[in-house]
């Protein structure tokens, strides 16, 4: 599973902490989950979408595309 | 639905177990005749550990989750992943233990007391988890 999350991050220009704080997780879970060493539960993959007006499946995919 | 960074659980409720836990320990030590000193040694230790994370828990998120405040969902499955494998050497531990002193033609009750708990847990946490989900 990939993501798209560090990009979308960069490219509103926000550091980890300030998405961090904006979704109520750690700097480091963040980190985690720009590196795909964690998977966000589906209510944070949600948030997360929802933070970046996106669906789900487009800041999450498969490792193929 | 949330993945709120508050942690979970009372601020004090680590320090508040170690307190009480130091409080019963030299109660023990006293009713069995050991010394003020050696019985009140027991309690410092644990007074001290409950207070370093009680003040440090705020300053990170690894000691947030030794006082029982895991910050986020994540470390929520860390703290879920090392308490897994605390009860794995916790079961090895009593089932060799029992093993070797039944090798040894000891009494080994205390291990076969630890692996029925160990076992019991697991089974009573399939059974209770199953059920709830």
């Amino acid at each position: 599973m990939q993501n798209d999350v560090r990009k979308l991050r960069e490219d509103q220009g926000l550091s980890q902490g300030d998405l961090a704080r904006q979704l109520a997780v750690s700097r480091q879970t963040i980190n985690a989950i720009e590196t795909g060493k964690y998977l966000p539960s589906l209510p944070l993959a949600l948030s997360i979408g929802r933070f970046f007006s996106k669906k789900v499946e487009e800041v999450f995919h498969d490792d193929e595309r | 639905m949330t993945t709120s960074d508050k942690p979970r659980g009372r601020a004090y409720g680590a320090a508040l177990s170690g307190l009480v836990i130091g409080a019963v320990l030299i109660g023990i030590e006293l009713s069995q005749g050991a010394s003020v000193a050696g019985a009140l040694g027991g309690l410092i230790i644990i007074v001290l550990y409950s207070l370093g994370i009680f003040i440090l828990q705020n300053r990170s998120e690894t000691i947030s989750t030794l006082a029982g405040r895991p910050v986020d969902e994540r470390w929520t499955q860390i703290n879920t992943q090392a308490l897994a494998v605390a009860a794995t050497f916790a079961a090895i531990v009593s089932l060799g233990g029992f093993a070797v002193m039944e090798a040894l033609g000891r009494d080994n009750w205390q291990f076969a007391f630890m692996c029925l708990v160990v076992a019991g847990g697991y089974f009573g946490g399939l059974i209770w988890f199953r059920w709830r989900s």
